[in-house]
């Protein structure tokens, strides 16, 4: 699988695949995604033998931003999947790459993002009595832009919600 | 059936090998050490609490207060005071002391310090019936009796 | 036992509560198991016991400071997680590294993963009931740990790699003394085999029990030995190598079956290997400088960014965002056992509990690793 291959089967969901600077950020894909395509994607790298290495969040404005990275056994192939949780919910993957299970607990643990769809949401790393206390969540006067720190391209007007443009970033 | 004979006896043969390797082990010298009544001996390498040096010319710290290792120290273990003595333009050390509950030995404090005045003890064996044990003044300890800047 | 005995309700059932306390569970790991007789029906395992929060520590301190902490995740293996950590931000400031430095990081880092190794494999069959094989591991073990001691100055958290280097060169002395101890386990390799490997009963406690598909190590994102068991020869070393392995000479065993028994062998093998390695790196080590010149300050771009390496257990990644400063604004760092542990509960299902205890083994899980 070279990044062609996989930005060519992308294409026919009609995403675009970016291509990142390994020797920087260590990947050699980023993808921005939008929630409603999240599963789509996700289905398609469990087919194409990728496998999860993590999954994990970021805390920033307008809303905390997953990531995903995805490798493969037989070639290095790094690839990161970007999609932010707006209103603190995202669609769960656990049903799809069984590692994503503990690793969303993990997530909703640190920073109360529910995974619409994962039945077991019960806490994982901290316990029943830390409901509603999230540690890696910034609080908002440290809380950084997501534009900022490179997780959503430099949009002209700002705007808040699902309308984000995709695709175009580059992670270095 | 020739399944289960064979397995019976490659079983007892690999049972009989192993047994006949810590036979040989049981007839080799020990290599534990009886401590207490034995001890080894400590790499002089080893990094035990930190230290301060003493200045071979007075006999007091090398320490300039400058307070580099409080401020790299990941646990916030160190604590300086020191004071300007009138008409003196350098402060000397008043007060050096290791929160050694916390410290995690990694050494950050005795690189970061540009005057090489403090460094690892050798000193493995501790423990103690109270917290405030582990609370040592650095430089007391350097002073034992006399040589310190006081 | 047949799954179908577990869809019928009406069979009488108990819950089983193994550790936090249990000397099979490596660490305070709490397993509810639901059981039918000597089988696991479910199994829940709860985690947390050992939590430290050391990504909100990353997040509060400057980054040298969270060095010390990366000894403390995998306290068997402390040395590939100092490598992960300084290799990351080595590569985010562009710090060049010494050759020497490199030779020696990859010999010291080959030595904690046998002592690694050496551990698991008394501790593994230590849960099988052979008792003999710790002591001899630890007899082993402790000739790496005087090595390492020798130059890191301390026996288990090493915080012995900094950003350009290492923290203190090593002489002759150490080059020796590796030499003598690897010429050493080459023989009490083979004293191992004919103990352990072997064995009948170690051999029918192994064989055929726990076994993971490729296609089920893919789903939970297992790495490490308990992956190259599978028949994966999946390394970071070979597929993303770092450092100096792309230079150096050596293979990645793999089992066939994917058993307890294959996880074993492929261990086993691999402190074969890592002896290789470190011979390698030895020959190698050039003279010249320990510790290059990485500047005073650095500051970590707005940016994110990864580095995977192969710890002892499987594949470790951090993953930084920057902000401008020496403070990170996020790490998380990706732990092999997490992945390796996560699977337990549908490999478990309908085991007998003193298999359970064989895989658990088997997985070689740091639960403080887990737990972060
Ligand atoms: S060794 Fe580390 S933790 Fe201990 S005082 Fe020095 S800097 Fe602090
Ligand atoms: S860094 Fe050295 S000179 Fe500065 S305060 Fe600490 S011990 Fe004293």
């Amino acid at each position: 699988m070279t990044f062609q291959e996989l930005a060519d089967q992308l294409g026919a969901f009609s995403l675009s695949l970016t291509a990142s600077d390994y020797a920087a950020s260590g990947v050699y894909a980023d993808l921005l995604l939008e929630q409603r395509q999240l599963r789509q994607v996700v289905q398609h790298l469990l087919e194409q033998e990728f496998y999860l290495v993590f999954a994990t969040a970021v805390s920033l404005k307008p809303a905390a931003c997953l990531v995903y990275q995805f490798a493969r056994h037989d070639v290095l192939f790094r690839v990161n999947l970007r999609l932010f949780a707006h209103e603190n919910e995202s669609p769960t993957i656990s049903d799809i790459f069984h590692a994503a299970m503990w690793y969303e607990r993990e997530i909703h643990d640190f920073f109360g993002i529910a995974f619409t769809g994962n039945g077991d949401m019960r806490p994982l790393i901290l316990s029943e009595m830390d409901a509603g206390f999230h540690p890696l969540l910034k609080a908002e006067n440290v809380c950084m832009d997501a534009e900022k720190l490179g997780f959503l391209p430099l949009a002209d007007e700002p705007e808040a919600g699902d309308e984000q443009a995709r695709g175009s970033l580059e992670d270095a | 059936m020739s399944g289960y004979f064979s397995d019976l006896y490659h079983g007892t043969k690999s049972l009989l090998v192993g047994l006949g390797v810590t036979f040989k082990e049981m007839l080799k010298p020990t290599v534990t050490v009886h401590y207490p009544r034995e001890t080894l001996t400590i790499t002089p390498n080893y990094r035990g609490h930190i230290e301060l040096v003493s200045d071979e010319k007075t006999g007091g710290s090398l320490c300039i207060t400058c307070g580099m290792c409080a401020r790299a120290c990941p646990s916030a273990c160190i604590s300086i005071h020191s004071e300007k003595p009138e008409g003196s333009k350098k402060k000397i050390l008043t007060g050096f002391e290791l929160d050694f509950t916390r410290c995690s030995l990694c050494g950050i404090c005795v690189e970061s310090c540009p005057t090489d005045a403090i460094a690892y003890s050798q000193e493995y064996n501790l423990a103690g019936y109270s917290r405030e044990e582990f609370h040592m003044d650095l430089l007391g300890r350097l002073g034992k009796g006399g040589g310190s800047l006081t | 036992m047949k799954t179908e005995a577990f869809k019928d309700e009406s069979r009488h059932r108990f819950l089983l509560n193994m550790g936090p306390q249990h000397p099979a569970t490596h660490g305070v790991l709490r397993l509810v198991l639901e059981m039918d007789g000597e089988y696991v029906v479910h199994l829940d395992p709860v985690l947390g016991y050992g939590h430290r929060m050391h990504e909100k520590m990353a997040e509060a301190r400057p980054w040298p400071s969270f060095l010390p902490n990366t000894a403390r995740m995998d306290y068997l293996a402390a040395l590939p997680y100092n490598h992960g950590y300084v290799c990351l931000i080595e590569k985010l400031a562009g710090v060049e590294v010494p050759r020497r430095a490199e030779c020696i990081r990859v010999a010291t880092s080959e030595l904690n993963r046998v002592a690694s190794h050496l551990l698991w494999l008394g501790a593994f069959l230590l849960d099988l009931g052979a008792f003999t094989p710790i002591l001899y591991g630890f007899d082993d073990r402790e000739q790496i740990l005087d090595i390492l001691e020798d130059i890191t100055g301390s026996r288990l958290t090493y915080s012995y790699f900094r950003v350009g280097g290492v923290y203190r060169d090593v002489d002759d002395r150490f080059v020796e003394n590796t030499r003598v101890f690897i010429k050493r386990m080459r023989k009490r390799l083979d004293i191992y085999n004919k103990l352990v490997t072997d064995n009948i009963i170690f051999i029918k406690r192994t064989e055929g029990i726990g076994v993971i598909s490729p296609e089920m190590a893919r789903r939970y994102g297992v790495t490490g030995a308990n992956l190259r068991g599978s028949g994966i020869a999946y390394d970071i070393r070979k597929t993303e190598p770092y450092s100096i392995y792309p230079e150096l000479d050596f293979e990645i065993p793999v089992g066939s079956r994917g058993d307890c028994f294959d996880r074993y062998l492929v261990r086993i093998k691999e402190i074969e290997q890592s002896l290789r390695i470190i011979e390698q790196a030895l020959d190698m080590l050039p003279e010249g400088e320990f510790r290059g010149k990485a500047p005073k300050k650095i500051k970590l771009p707005p940016r994110a960014a990864s580095f995977a390496v192969e710890a002892a257990r499987g594949e470790l990644v951090y993953f930084m965002v920057g902000q401008d400063s020496d403070v990170p604004y996020r790490l998380k760092v990706r732990v092999p056992s997490y992945a390796n542990l996560s699977l337990i509960a549908e490999l478990c299902q309908g085991m007998l509990i003193a298999d359970l205890v064989s895989v658990m083994g088997s997985l070689d899980l740091v639960i403080p690793e887990i737990d972060r």
